[in-house]
């Protein structure tokens, strides 16, 4: 028993954009509903991600903008999310709510974000301080700690249990680059090198510049309704089959034994628990390598790998699209990129083209079973997404 | 259940005066004593100042001395940053008796995890306090 579906998806390439944030949010959404065969005036709500459009573009009241840009008729019931990096996901669990108790029978969903120095004019440091804003102001902020280095925080102590090495670390983003260099959406389209990462400069150790997703701009879309509507929409309807969200303390000193990201584990095993099925049965997997050590850390907590044991699967190529667990086969955050209220949906738009079949030179062989996990903030919130094709 | 929360609206009255403010813990940081936040329920001790205890919600919350000495669980040094953060500096979560604090290292000094540090100053960035701790000599 499914707990909603998915019947349509968009997404634009993800790079570099200066249009204003709705006509991006459009190139993702229409093309979501087109293949849904969804009219305007049949989509009851619009739940739309966007993180840093007050801070950087003085824009916050954005659902109603949006939605009007897009011709959403008045009546629709439109609301903005906000969850630092997992706000799709946040967006996309309320939409799986609302169809599942029929409050709604349609929710289009996503995101859209424009947070590149290169398309806003802002420097890198500036840049880094408004992304640094979902950090906790008096006790993380105030010592210095940014979103690469609370990643960096727990991955040293990973390294230090475990002995993961900076070169396993580097073959994350090499991985993900071979990946990315499939995906015509990709902000970069080129393979790396151990030596190209290791000989880039450090932003925040371990992490250089190339174990670094870059900054992005973007939009994606996914058009959810309820699982006995869904085989009238046209398409091979792709089932939500669980979804969880949980937070973790903040600031970072008050979680539980890092790097354990004790939100993952607890959102993993409430989704594998409405799935019915477990991380052995899982065939392709998206997850939130915003950093390389996110990655290793991610395949630990959602149990696809035993702890600590992931530096060496990568470099054995299980993480693979030709491996025993194909992760972030779309080149994950990593080399697709973040644009970060963006990131969520686009998740879910890969794995379920990696589900119908239709994700060419680098879909993953019978994918029946898809997980998608995206973190929020310095690691304080997961949301942990099963998907499933129908037989 | 109503003696229970009973039990807690007495336990939040006697904390009131001792309630742990952001200000309080950043005066005494300055002044080389840190203060953290004791669980009487669940024994978590917290390294910054919270309204009821962050694992178990109870509000039987106590504020306690922490001990200046403590030892490197984890460490980043930072090269790219906010402009008034500077760069080239290390953070450390710290362990300070049973509390876990998230500090800078003095300027020009590294750490590594193990390593024993001590709380040798305090540091302010956009009006707020925190504390610098420098390798035990």
């Amino acid at each position: 028993m499914a707990r909603a579906s998915v019947v349509g998806i968009g997404m634009t390439d993800f790079g570099v954009y200066t249009k204003p944030i709705a006509e991006l949010f459009a190139d993702a959404a229409l093309p979501a509903l087109e293949e849904a065969g969804v009219s305007n005036a049949e989509v009851d709500a619009f739940y739309f991600g966007n993180v840093l459009g007050g801070a950087i573009l003085n824009e916050t009241h954005l659902a109603p903008q949006v939605a009007s840009h897009v011709g959403l008729p008045p009546g629709t019931s439109v609301q903005r999310y906000e969850d630092a990096c997992a706000t799709g996901s946040l967006a996309l669990k309320h939409a799986v709510r609302a169809v599942e108790t029929g409050e709604h029978d349609v929710v289009l969903v996503g995101g859209a974000e424009r947070c590149t120095p290169a398309g806003t004019g802002i420097e890198t440091s500036e840049m880094t301080r408004i992304f640094g804003s979902g950090a906790h102001r008096q006790y993380e902020q105030a010592p210095g700690m940014t979103t690469a280095s609370v990643f960096a925080l727990h991955t040293q102590r990973h390294m230090h249990e475990y002995g993961t090495t900076e070169e396993q670390l580097a073959e994350v983003a090499v991985k993900n680059h071979y990946h990315g260099s499939m995906n015509s959406r990709a902000q970069f389209g080129d393979e790396t090198t151990v030596e190209e990462v290791l000989d880039s400069p450090v932003i925040a150790s371990p992490f250089r510049l190339l174990d670094c997703c870059p900054f992005s701009d973007g939009a994606s879309a996914v058009v959810v309704v309820s699982e006995d509507a869904a085989e009238s929409y046209g398409v091979d309807p792709v089932d939500i089959a669980g979804i969880s969200h949980q937070a973790n303390a903040s600031p970072v000193a008050d979680q539980p034994n890092p790097p354990s990201t004790a939100m993952v584990r607890r959102a993993a095993a409430d989704t594998f628990d409405q799935a019915g099925f477990g991380p052995d049965e899982v065939d392709v997997t998206e997850v939130h390598d915003c950093f390389t050590g996110a990655e290793i850390l991610a395949l630990e907590a959602l149990g696809l790998v035993e702890d600590g044991r992931a530096g060496p699967a990568t470099v054995q190529g299980r993480t693979r699209i030709s491996g025993d667990i194909p992760v972030n086969p779309s080149g994950g955050l990593k080399a697709k990129g973040h644009p970060i209220g963006a990131t969520g949906t686009a998740q879910i738009v890969e794995l379920t083209e990696q589900l119908r079949g239709e994700s060419g030179d680098r879909q993953v062989g019978e994918a029946k079973r898809a997980l998608a996990h995206n973190v929020g903030g310095m690691t304080a919130t997961a949301v942990v997404t099963a998907l499933e094709a129908r037989p | 259940m109503s003696n229970d929360t009973g039990a807690r609206s007495d336990a939040t009255e006697e904390n009131v005066d001792d309630r742990l403010t952001h200000d309080r813990w950043a005066a005494a940081l300055e002044a080389g004593e840190p203060l953290g936040l004791r669980c009487g329920e669940c024994g978590y001790v917290t390294a910054t100042p919270k309204a009821a205890c962050v694992r178990c919600g109870s509000r039987d919350v106590a504020t306690v001395s922490l001990p200046t000495t403590g030892t490197v669980y984890t460490k980043s040094t930072i090269e790219v940053a906010p402009g008034a953060q500077g760069s080239g500096y290390q953070i450390a979560l710290v362990d300070l008796g049973d509390a876990r604090m998230l500090g800078r290292i003095a300027d020009g000094q590294r750490v590594d995890i193990d390593d024993t540090v001590e709380l040798a100053d305090s540091y302010e960035y956009d009006g707020d306090l925190v504390g610098v701790f420098e390798p035990r000599q």
